[in-house]
């Protein structure tokens, strides 16, 4: 596959706080791609450096083996972008914003007329064609925004947290969008603090942390470099000290996490520690209300990665 | 030209504000201009006063009735100090005055006995009156130590009154239509300020707030293209505003617009609404709340019409006001618009103050323009 972006070694500096470190990476063309960071991390700077909004101090930014500057138009015409903040004219209607910035990049009217048309039924909001952004709910302004950077059919989109404070049902519409515009070969850079969506939707993630990658991969690799391999978490009615500490030196256990009775036990990988948990309680005659397990998840890869919540 | 388009999308939600100021402020300029006529019927009027005489029917008093009623409608009255309160409170007489009892004795002696007068409050009428009793009892107390009598003093008084003076208006020549326009477009400078300025400063403010900046940048359409388009949008708006005014003049004066003196006012308008412009494209890119642009808006065309003469004439104002207004690009404004109705020859020379008021207003605009650009630049950095 073709790389669509290429990032190498870009350093950028606030004074003297690295927001980008050596930052490199690169996009293949049709991959959705999960760019994950904590507030602060350098994902934001990243994509405005990739942009030519922000200028680096160091290395280079290539989009379509093309090396990417304020003028470069002809890339820029195969880019769409999503940024978080909501950014249409309020006095414009649904369809004139989206005529409008469209008409940024595809003069011919008809054209224009077909794809504008295209990016309403995309994010369904044939309805609103005559409404005023006033006029409509946070979901549906989103998605407004969403048409308003894909309309004009770009090969490359950027999407800056799309879904933030919106509706299931909205949420629902703009993942289902995104997912056909990868179909139609578009290739995706998607950051979220929505593990589930970044499960849900991308080929390949990127975990940035201090403006480093400390991570690339598919979910699948992510959750195979760290240590913990299954979650089990159990609801008990009272549990004596010793017996955590005895819980704590079985097998394959990493970590036992407690808040009121309810622990959760972290196991490196090996079989069966369901079952092993299951037998000892039994055996010491522990009573509980509830036991379950999980694989690690996303979030867990996230927060043994950079030892912080994905929403901190 | 998309960004041209949309601009004028914008523009037309306008159109309502537009017509309502259109619409008032042509209201406000034809009646100001209208008081500004050339007043053809001249009235005298006089004060109403009471008089109640103490002394005997002398001759000297015979004068001071007189003098009074030559100046003044002299009303009978009760000698009751509550009536003669009431009629002054319900201005029924301007001026009330008791002669007290050997006035004329006193006064031909060279005394100095006291006429008890009462008057309304900060009242002009009264005040006139005032001032027109002291004058004549001063003059007969001078009379009377120069040794005249009663009877001379009379008939001096009487010749005194005959005296009449003649009044010339130190005022200019300029026909009175020139002075209407003149009104009218000194009136248009707070429309222009608070239309022109608030239409290109919000849509301005629309097409450069942050969020939309960013995905103007980021398109295929180049910033230098933007710019020029919402340029070309602002500069049309401009000139249709001041087009309106234009026609506004032309059907309240007629073909008086077109005299040298008429172009004169269009040209002088039209370089002020450039100047506006400047002023929105500042406040517009510069203030990021639209409540705070109104804000300003209201105190930059309000605060800068009265400073600077737009609605009370720049000779009423203080010497301070004025030292005030100098600062204002519309002092300059509307004093080109006084210098062109007080022009009576077109020549260089009294053409040459006019020029360098337009320099001042283009040298204001060039300073928002730049100064504009460089908030702008700044800002740049940190999109």
């Amino acid at each position: 596959m073709k790389n669509v972006i290429e990032v190498k070694k870009i350093t950028k500096k606030y004074g003297e706080f690295k927001a980008l470190d050596n930052l490199q990476f690169n996009v293949e063309e049709g991959e959705i791609v999960g760019l994950l960071g904590p507030n602060g991390s350098g994902k934001s700077t990243s994509i405005n450096c990739m942009l030519s909004l922000l200028k680096f101090d160091k290395g280079s930014i290539k989009i379509f083996d093309k090396e990417m500057t304020p003028e470069s138009y002809e890339t820029k015409s195969k880019i769409g972008v999503i940024f978080q903040d909501v950014a249409v004219f309020e006095e414009l209607k649904v369809y004139e914003n989206i005529d409008y910035f469209c008409g940024l990049y595809i003069k011919d009217k008809h054209v224009r007329e077909e794809y504008v048309e295209e990016a309403i039924k995309l994010v369904g909001l044939n309805e609103f064609k005559n409404h005023l952004p006033k006029q409509l709910s946070g979901g549906l302004l989103r998605r407004l925004n969403i048409a308003c950077g894909i309309a004009h059919k770009p090969s490359l989109i950027f999407l800056d947290e799309p879904t933030v404070a919106v509706d299931p049902q909205s949420r629902n519409n703009i993942l289902e969008g995104i997912k056909k515009l990868n179909k139609s070969g578009a290739t995706i850079i998607y950051t979220t603090h929505y593990m589930e969506e970044v499960e849900q939707l991308c080929d390949r993630i990127l975990i940035i942390d201090k403006g480093k990658i400390i991570a690339n991969g598919t979910k699948e690799e992510l959750k195979g470099i760290i240590d913990i391999a299954e979650k089990v978490t159990v609801e008990f009615e009272e549990l004596e000290k010793d017996y955590i500490d005895k819980i704590k030196k079985q097998r394959n256990v990493l970590d036992i996490d407690s808040k009121n009775n309810t622990f959760k036990i972290s196991y490196k990988k090996g079989k069966n520690n369901l079952v092993n948990l299951i037998n000892f309680l039994s055996d010491e005659k522990i009573k509980y209300n509830k036991i379950y397990s999980e694989l690690p998840t996303l979030n867990d890869v996230f927060l043994e990665l950079t030892g912080k919540e994905l929403r901190d | 030209m998309t960004v041209f388009k949309n601009y004028l999308k914008i523009v037309k939600q306008f159109i309502p504000t537009m017509l309502i100021y259109i619409v008032i402020f042509s209201v406000f300029a034809v009646l100001a201009s209208s008081s500004n006529q050339e007043s053809t019927d001249f009235a005298m009027t006089k004060p109403n006063i009471a008089i109640i005489n103490n002394d005997s029917e002398t001759v000297f008093i015979n004068t001071i009735l007189y003098y009074l009623d030559e100046n003044s409608n002299i009303i009978e009255i009760e000698n009751d100090i509550n009536k003669i309160k009431d009629a002054l409170y319900y201005n029924e007489i301007n001026f009330f005055l008791e002669i007290p009892e050997n006035f004329t004795r006193d006064f031909m002696k060279g005394n100095e006995p006291q006429i008890k007068t009462k008057k309304i409050p900060n009242s002009y009428s009264s005040i006139y009156m005032e001032m027109l009793l002291n004058r004549m009892l001063n003059i007969s107390k001078v009379y009377a130590k120069a040794g005249m009598t009663e009877e001379q003093i009379q008939v001096s008084i009487k010749e005194d009154l005959t005296q009449e003076s003649d009044v010339i208006m130190i005022d200019s020549n300029a026909p009175s239509k020139i002075r209407q326009i003149s009104t009218f477009y000194n009136f248009t400078n707070y429309t222009f300020l608070a239309l022109s300025v608030s239409i290109v400063a919000m849509v301005m403010h629309a097409f450069t707030s942050l969020k939309i900046k960013r995905r103007n940048y980021i398109s295929s359409t180049s910033i230098k293209n933007i710019n020029s388009q919402l340029f070309m949008g602002n500069f049309i708006v401009i000139s249709l505003i001041w087009l309106i005014f234009a026609v506004i003049a032309f059907a309240m004066y007629g073909k008086d617009i077109f005299s040298t003196q008429g172009i004169l006012f269009l040209i002088n308008s039209f370089i002020f609404c450039i100047t506006t412009l400047s002023i929105g494209f500042l406040l517009g890119i510069t203030i990021r709340s639209k409540e705070a642009i109104n804000g300003i808006i209201n105190i930059v065309a309000l605060g800068s019409s009265f400073l600077a003469g737009a609605f009370v004439p720049q000779e009423l104002l203080g010497d301070f006001v004025l030292s005030i207004a100098r600062v204002l690009p519309s002092y300059w404004f509307i004093v080109n618009n006084n210098i062109i109705a007080d022009l009576s020859v077109m020549s260089f020379n009294n053409l040459q103050p006019i020029i360098f008021n337009i320099f001042i207003l283009v040298g204001y605009t060039i300073l928002f323009f730049v100064l504009t650009n460089v908030i702008t630049k700044l800002r740049q950095k940190s999109i």
